[in-house]
């Protein structure tokens, strides 16, 4: 798997947005305390839905959409196919 | 009292869902995904407190729009708010709010007639007995 940014060439650092369940309580002075935060979402799923939802993984650098290839070595695969289809010709 | 479970009474465990923004990193192991952290901010803790504090602000500020119906169970439900300790969707803000009435305003002004006098009676009593500056 491969995340890039096309617009800035960034490979490294992304953002994800998450939904989480968080649990609150009011203080007696009128502030709220966290008190736990549960992840709602599988994040593995999310990586793999990358471009069929509308929350994108966004490039750190320039907040744009980024893009995901599941499987980086699939042209060269096909490539080497085609080629050896080729030769048996 | 900010809010209120009316099917257990608490008033001060409830939960809800908001969005936060985590970071993924990639190296040559693979994927990492921690908090996304900024030179100058934690930016994954300030969406949860910003997010959580405007949710909570939303839900006290609004009236009964706020509140869903459920046919199945015939009773209104918080959408954003539920209570943390039986689950219930049941939480309100406890602001008394004024019940559909069949009399008429005039009517109901009658009914209350006493009860009104009474309060307005207390009030001037109280009135009366506010502290009065001396005079030098």
């Amino acid at each position: 798997m491969k995340i890039s940014c096309p617009s800035c060439d960034n490979n490294k650092s992304f953002l994800i947005p998450l939904w989480v369940r968080c649990t609150f309580k009011f203080n007696k002075d009128g502030t709220i305390s966290i008190l736990h935060v549960r992840q709602l979402e599988s994040l593995e799923d999310k990586i793999v839905d990358q471009g069929k939802t509308s929350f994108a993984i966004t490039c750190k650098e320039c907040g744009n959409d980024a893009e995901v290839i599941l499987n980086e070595y699939e042209d060269l695969e096909t490539q080497k196919r085609q080629s050896l289809a080729l030769g048996d010709l | 009292m900010k809010l209120l479970c009316l099917q257990c009474g608490n008033y001060t465990y409830f939960e809800t869902d908001i969005t936060t923004v985590k970071e993924i990193t990639t190296d040559p192991d693979g994927l990492s995904i921690d908090n996304a952290l900024f030179p100058d901010l934690n930016y994954t803790e300030d969406t949860i407190r910003d997010n959580l504090k405007d949710i909570v602000d939303y839900v006290l500020k609004q009236d009964d729009s706020g509140l869903a119906f459920d046919p199945e169970t015939e009773s209104y439900y918080n959408r954003h708010i539920i209570c943390a300790r039986c689950g219930s969707g049941k939480v309100s803000n406890p602001i008394p709010r004024p019940l559909p009435c069949d009399l008429s305003l005039e009517e109901e002004l009658d009914k209350n007639r006493e009860e009104f006098n009474y309060l307005r009676k207390e009030r001037k009593h109280h009135e009366n007995k506010l502290p009065v500056l001396r005079q030098q």
